[in-house]
């Protein structure tokens, strides 16, 4: 079992922007979902993590081992998917995996070929993997993205926003072979899509200007609003009034009408319905606790 | 309006970049130094802010723009690739030609900008310059607008028309990069073909050649040379350069070339930028296999073994893609093409140089000369490219969460940086091999082909980790190229303009090996220095490494940050860094400046001050006269010393009493002592000694005087004249003077006005001066030796071999003058092979490395017609014997004269006649130095003004008959030419006025061009046999003592020449006289018989140089020939010429009609340059009908 504790994490760059305030978490097996908006913190906090920058305050502990003093520990086990990244240009994907596969540690070529076409077949990468990286589309680049990750014993992997781009089937792909390894190590999933992390993760947390707001189980955090989650239908013009009337978590459109969730103990007036919570909800309510 | 809108923000834009702020506070800089520090270029013209200097300062800093341009270019242009605003401001309304216009408007504004303000720099320079007021010229704004209406404003439209097209077309900036190369390219390879005085050429090369390197020369510098080459120091303070002939063309072309650029990029370049390259579509079909699972593989982590399989994959991966791709390939290419053209130009001239043969150390020096350049712009490219390849590639993140340590990953660019210049030079040598091989010449030196890895690589290697650092400390990678270009241009070939000077503060100053090699000793003398110099360097970039290792930027971290976190290992290891940098910099320091007496270049005249201001008071004192000297010269080749004793006597010649003797040495003696005295002062410092006699020295009496010399050379000493092999030494290496020597004391009125010495007395020289005594002159001498050295060696010097014998390993030659010589000798020795033929009862002996075997007949043959023609025309050789022995090319000359000695330079020994066109020097070197048997050995002249005239022109004229007997009339045509160039540039770098010929004192452009040329007139004017006769009797009466001046040569060319001629010889010899000939018109027509009639029309005008230096007209009346020729008079041979009379010029504009039988070609005025004529283009025409 894996465990990543981190504790009272802050990072503040030197523009004076404060990117994590206080983080803690303790992160074991599993799918972790990390939810937040954007600029919320998610980035800064899976860089510090891939030990690509250093934290102002706070500690992580990984398997008991401090990796803010031990950089290279973690790096031994880590799979890590930027949120961007480019490659270099002209070689091929397989060779390119190779390459990565050799600066993870792994010492026998037989057994890097064997992982790199593996992942390569997994990630149905297979019949490209004699392009070049740098010609692929924004799919394809992302699973190569993922099957580098995945090189090598990987004990913490992160994925920083890997959904992004992909079109419905490719990330249903992406989710079965994430969801498959999150057995047996820890994958952090940063998003902003929340579907993702309803899909996917056992446990969660919803950053916002640099804290963890809430964290839990989704199925826990959701039962907390039952009962809570009223629906109306109205018309454009009205949203402002309803707006400052009532505590509105989410809008959306809907055939040129709109749909609001509000929540509220009891009916907050005629016209709202109770309806069951989501995720969502859970996202929206704890962002706008915060405020 | 929105065009001015997006100049502002160009404006803005550029302005605010550090790097501009940078590139502005150094030119401004340089301009204020490059006129300040006189010594740089400036020496060539005697106001050194006059027309002709701030022309040259125009050109050269046009030339210094390319690099901000280049910089521009890609700033300006690529800003929007490498910040991904690029789809932005395309599909922005903004139209293609706005875009366009504004950003190429930008580039090429901040480029003029620079140079403009550089101009700025230097007119600033010279308000501040605290040099001699003499040499500053009047402010005239004409002389700074010229050059940049004609220079700094087409070379800045042109570099950045040409560089913004290349941006623009391939988005890459190593395209742009490989541009600026190419367009140093052009301006180098015209420099080096003319002879650029910007590379040390002291003459331009022919007209032919310039006429084509004119056009290639992007920054108009050599049609700029070619107009000045020949004006006289006057003229160049107002010289306007003429905007026609080449330098019209050059501006025409390349502005036209520049404007084509613009255009074709424009229409090529499209907004619609999506990659259009076609996809090689690689087939995957069919490559059916089993389906594999994904499984966790077991890592391992920092063990060695691992760590070098990373540390492979990542230098191979980087490797590869550096060689693999276009623009490496494309700078390799231009590196061969650079390569063999020198290769090729240098082993094919033609001139008057002659060519070598493609020997590896020639090729080398070419390779060891061009590579720091070429070698350091690949480094400070692929520095930036690689330190920051992952991070541009936005691969960053991943690579740098992999768990490879730090150490790997610099350890891997490090070596992959250093394989760049492994590979340049692994290139350079296959090109020199391949080039060796096809020329025909295998003996190929193969062990010193090797020893470039080390000799040119380390220096380069040690730039690899400059730059590794500096891109490890900087936040941008052109940031970084431009701060490691600067500050290593800066610290290397600009160093003198920041008046840094001592090795140890010179970063990476490791001396050159170009030029160090002779075959005698390999690198020899200069190996340690190097070794010492490059582990100095090579300790202080340990010290770099590690802390370029220290700030390797991994993850996010910008710019630099303190790594605080030293363990105990690299603390000790900094520490020992510190020690031995310490340590080798003491060394170094210790033996430079405590040793060694070190002085920067403004302590230089400390000594000549002192010794004047102590010593004047005995400038006075009669130089008693030697009139035996013999000597035991020990060599100890291996240890690079040797020991000479002298026991000489002295006589005084003067008809006073002689009570004291003040001595000189300029090799500091061991000891000193003349009998009958005692030395009243030995000054330590300046190497002086005083001697007070104890009973007065009557006239005609003599004393003797015994010395001993210990010298050797040391590492940071060089003494060239003793060597493992090839020792030189000159009694003037080591004698010392026995007086108070005139020409220590400095002759520049304005050093000795800051020193505040006295003025010197302008002496006007006349003919009485002539008749004076000369202080110090070629005495005539009892001479003997003892000479020893090494067993494997080989010696000899002037006099008959007495007796020869080995004692104790040691080989052992006395040789003894018959009768009295020059005291002028020189100790030979070597690993030599012997040659040895008797011709007309003299020993022949040529002594020459066994290797140097490809001449040695054709040198026998020429020592044998040379003294042919002297013996019979100018009385008999004096010795029995003659030795022609080689020494190293660090003798520096072609050769030397001694009595029955003659030394030839290696260089000469590895010339090749194999080329029927090539000019054969190893003849004109030869006859020249055996010529001066007589004259100057024979003949000695008073040390006198037109000493040189006697012994330098006379050896020229025995070289032009002699070569035209063996050779023919074309070849010494070529040399006259040559000749004639020589006299004009010479005389237009020169800093005093011309003096008449034969007052000539050490102008070699008159000793050897102007002589060469007025003798040969004379030869014509009055013939061969009478000007030989005049010879042959000056020969006969003053063959005793030193004491034939000029003044006698003239009585007895007067003596034989007819009386009408001497107006002209004193024209040529006693006045300055120059013409200017030219072949107007020339038409002919075809008579009945057969015959052609051709008319003629001619312009002939003269000059005369007053002593201010002004040129003015005179009336010309004198026979001048005219020739008809089938060919160009400079391939002609006797047999094609169809017409030669001498005509009667005496007017301005005169016509001639002729007859001949057959259709004619050429017509020519004066064919064989006779006269000192500044244009002899004009002089030949191609008749028409």
């Amino acid at each position: 079992m894996n465990t990543l504790k981190i504790e009272n994490l802050s990072k503040t760059y030197g523009n004076g922007v404060n990117a994590l305030n206080n983080v803690n978490l303790t992160i074991s097996n599993g799918m972790f979902g990390l939810l937040g908006p954007n600029g919320a913190g998610k980035s800064s906090l899976m860089r510090t993590l891939a030990t690509l920058q250093e934290p102002t305050n706070g500690t992580i502990v990984f398997n008991d081992i401090d990796i803010i003093k031990n950089p290279q520990d973690i790096r031994n086990h880590l799979g890590y998917l930027p949120q961007e990244f480019g490659v270099y240009p002209k070689i091929s994907a397989y060779q390119l995996l190779d390459h990565i596969a050799v600066l993870k540690g792994i010492a026998n070529k037989k057994d890097r070929k064997e992982q790199v076409l593996a992942l390569l077949q997994q990630t149905n990468l297979y019949q490209h993997r004699k392009k070049s990286v740098s010609t692929f589309s924004g799919g394809m680049r992302q699973r190569f993205g993922i099957a580098q990750a995945l090189l090598g014993n990987p004990k913490l992997v992160i994925v920083d926003e890997p959904t992004a781009g992909l079109d419905p089937e490719e990330r249903n792909r992406f989710h079965n072979l994430l969801s498959e390894i999150g057995e047996n190590v820890i994958v952090l999933l940063s998003t902003h899509i929340v579907e993702d992390v309803r899909n996917l993760c056992s446990k969660m947390a919803i950053m916002g200007e640099g804290q963890i707001i809430s964290q839990g189980m989704p199925s826990k955090l959701i039962k907390e609003l039952e009962g809570k989650i009223w629906q109306r239908t109205i018309l454009k013009e009205d949203l402002d009034a309803f707006k400052t009337a009532f505590n509105v978590l989410s809008t959306h459109l809907h055939s040129g009408n709109i749909q609001l969730n509000v929540i509220s103990d009891t009916r907050p007036e005629k016209g709202f319905e109770l309806v069951n919570a989501d995720l969502e909800d859970v996202y929206f309510s704890t962002l706008n606790t915060k405020k | 309006m929105q065009l001015i809108k997006l100049l502002q923000f160009e404006w803005r834009y550029h302005s605010k970049q550090r790097s501009f702020i940078v590139f502005l506070v150094l030119f401004i800089l340089y301009g204020a130094l490059a006129i300040t520090s006189e010594r740089q270029f400036l020496e060539i013209s005697t106001k050194y802010n006059d027309a002709f200097n701030l022309n040259l300062l125009s050109g050269i800093i046009s030339l210094g723009v390319l690099f901000p341009c280049i910089f521009f270019s890609i700033n300006g242009l690529l800003r929007d690739l490498s910040y991904k605003s690029e789809e932005i401001v395309f599909s922005t309304g903004l139209t293609k030609i706005k875009f366009f216009t504004s950003r190429f408007l930008a580039i090429f504004m901040f480029t003029l900008l620079l140079s403009s303000l550089s101009m700025l720099g230097v007119f600033i320079g010279t308000l501040i310059s605290d040099s001699n007021p003499e040499v500053l010229h009047t402010f005239n704004f004409l002389h700074y607008l010229w050059p940049w209406i004609i220079l700094i404003l087409p070379n800045a439209f042109i570099i950045s028309a040409l560089l913004f097209s290349a941006t623009l077309l391939s988005r890459n900036a190593i395209v742009t990069y490989i541009i600026g190369v190419v367009i140093i390219g052009f301006y180098w390879f015209s420099a080096f073909t003319i002879n650029s005085p910007l590379m040390g050429g002291s003459s331009l090369a022919s007209p032919e050649i310039i006429s084509k390197a004119a056009l290639i020369d992007i920054f108009g510098l050599t049609p700029f040379f070619e107009q000045t080459q020949f004006l006289t120091p006057v003229e160049k303070n107002d010289y306007l350069l003429s905007f026609s002939g080449h330098l019209l063309w050059n501006r025409m072309l390349w502005i036209a070339l520049a404007s084509l650029s613009l255009i074709v990029s424009y229409k090529l370049f499209s907004f619609r930028k999506i990659n259009s390259k076609s996809k090689k579509a690689i087939s995957t079909k069919g490559d059916t296999t089993t389906l594999r699972l994904y499984a966790a593989v077991k890592t391992e982590s920092s063990n060695t073994k691992m760590k070098l399989i990373t540390f492979w994959s990542l230098v191979k991966i980087d490797f590869k893609s550096t060689l693999k791709s276009i623009p490496f390939l494309a700078l390799i290419l231009i590196w061969i093409a650079a390569l063999t053209f020198s290769f090729y130009y240098s082993t094919n001239r033609i001139e008057v140089y002659g060519s070598p043969y493609p020997t590896t150390d020639l090729l080398l020096g070419f390779i060891l000369e061009m590579l720091p350049v070429f070698g350091l712009l690949l480094v400070v490219f692929y520095s930036g490219d690689l330190v920051w390849k992952t991070r541009s590639h936005k691969f960053n993140g991943i690579i740098d969460a992999t768990p490879v340590q730090n150490s790997v990953f610099f350890g891997s660019k490090l070596v992959v940086l250093t394989l760049i210049p492994v590979v340049l030079i692994l290139v350079s040598l296959l090109t020199g091999i391949a080039f060796q091989l096809m020329s025909g010449y295998f003996d190929l030196n193969i062990p010193l082909y090797l020893s470039t890895f080390y000799y040119g690589g380390l220096q380069l290697m040690l730039y690899v980790i400059f730059c590794l650092f500096v891109q490890s400390m900087v936040s941008n990678k052109y940031l970084g190229m431009v701060i490691s270009g600067l500050v290593i241009f800066l610290f290397g070939p600009l160093s003198g303009s920041i008046a840094i000077e001592h090795p140890l503060l010179l970063f990476n100053n490791i001396p050159s090996m170009a030029r160090a090699y002779s075959d005698f000793t390999d690198y020899g003398h200069y190996i340690s220095k190097f070794n010492w110099i490059g582990l100095h360097w090579s300790i202080f970039s340990g010290l770099l490494v590690l802390l370029s290792y220290k700030f390797w930027k991994r993850g996010l971290a910008k710019g630099f940050k303190v790594k605080t976190n030293w363990s105990l290992k690299e603390k000790i290891l900094v520490g020992s860094l510190l020690l031995l940098f310490s340590t080798s910099g003491g060394f170094i320091f210790y033996n430079t400046n405590i040793v060694n007496d070190y002085t920067t270049s403004s302590e230089a005249y400390d000594f000549n001050e002192n010794y004047e201001r102590k010593y004047k008071k005995y400038d006075a004192l009669t130089v008693p006269k030697l009139v035996s000297v013999s000597t035991k010269m020990d060599l100890f080749p291996d240890e690079n010393k040797y020991s000479v004793r002298a026991e000489n006597t002295i006589e005084n010649y003067s008809s006073t009493p002689l009570t004291e003797i003040f001595v000189t040495a300029k090799t500091p003696l061991s000891s000193l002592q003349i009998e009958n005295s005692s030395q009243v002062f030995h000054d330590s410092i300046l190497n002086t000694y005083l001697f007070r006699l104890d009973a007065p020295l009557l006239p005609n009496q003599r004393l003797k005087l015994s010395y001993q010399v210990d010298k050797a050379s040391t590492t940071f000493n060089i003494d060239n004249a003793i060597a493992k092999n090839g020792s030189y030494i000159k009694s003037a290496h080591f004698s010392p003077f026995l007086g108070y020597v005139n020409r220590f004391e400095i002759s520049d009125p304005y050093e000795r006005e800051t020193r505040g010495l006295p003025e010197l007395e302008n002496a006007v020289i006349t003919d009485t001066n002539l008749g004076k005594h000369a202080k110090f002159n070629y005495e005539s001498v009892l001479f003997q030796t003892v000479i020893s050295t090494n067993n494997n060696q080989m010696a000899f010097s002037s006099g008959e071999l007495i007796k020869q014998w080995e004692t104790d390993g040691r080989n052992y030659y006395h040789y003894k003058s018959e009768g009295k010589i020059d005291n002028l000798v020189a100790y030979f020795s070597a690993k030599y092979q012997v040659e040895k033929v008797e011709h007309r009862g003299i020993n022949i002996e040529l002594y020459h490395l066994p290797e140097h075997y490809r001449n040695v007949s054709e040198m026998i043959n020429v020592a044998k017609a040379t003294i042919d023609y002297c013996s019979d025309n100018f009385g008999a050789y004096p010795h029995k014997y003659l030795r022609i022995g080689e020494v190293s090319t660090f003798s520096g000359s072609n050769g030397q004269a001694m009595p029955g000695v003659i030394s030839i330079n290696e260089w000469i020994f590895k010339k090749s006649n194999e080329n029927p066109e090539s000019f054969n020097v190893i003849s004109r070197v030869l006859v020249h130095e055996i010529s001066h048997q007589w004259w100057g050995l024979l003949l000695t002249p008073k040390q006198i003004e037109g000493a040189m005239f006697i012994s330098e022109s006379l050896a020229k004229y025995t070289e032009t008959v002699i070569l035209e007997k063996l050779y023919g009339k074309a070849m010494v045509n070529r040399l006259s030419e040559y000749t004639l160039r020589k006299y004009f540039s010479g005389r237009s770098r020169a800093n005093l006025p011309e003096p008449a010929l034969y007052l000539t004192a050490h102008q070699q452009y008159l000793a050897y061009s102007k002589g060469a040329i007025s003798l040969n007139a004379i030869r014509k004017l009055i013939g061969e046999k009478e000007l030989n006769t005049a010879l042959k009797n000056l020969v006969t009466k003053y063959n005793e003592g030193a004491t034939a001046t000029s003044l006698n040569l003239l009585e007895e060319l007067y003596e034989v020449a007819p009386l009408e001629s001497h107006t002209l010889i004193d024209d040529w010899l006693k006045r300055v006289i120059t013409y200017d000939l030219a072949i107007e018109t020339a038409t002919y027509k075809k008579l009945e018989n057969n015959t052609y009639e051709f008319k003629v029309s001619v312009s002939a005008k003269r000059y005369q140089t007053n002593e201010n230096g002004r040129e003015d007209e005179i009336n010309i009346n004198e026979l001048i020939s005219i020739g008809v020729f089938e060919n160009h008079p400079k391939n002609t041979n006797k047999s094609e010429t169809l017409y030669l009379k001498s005509q009667l010029i005496n007017a301005e504009e005169m016509a001639f009609t002729f007859i001949v039988n057959e259709i004619p070609k050429y017509i020519s005025i004066d064919p064989y340059s006779t006269r000192l004529d500044r244009n002899v283009a004009d002089n030949v025409k191609l008749i028409s009908e």
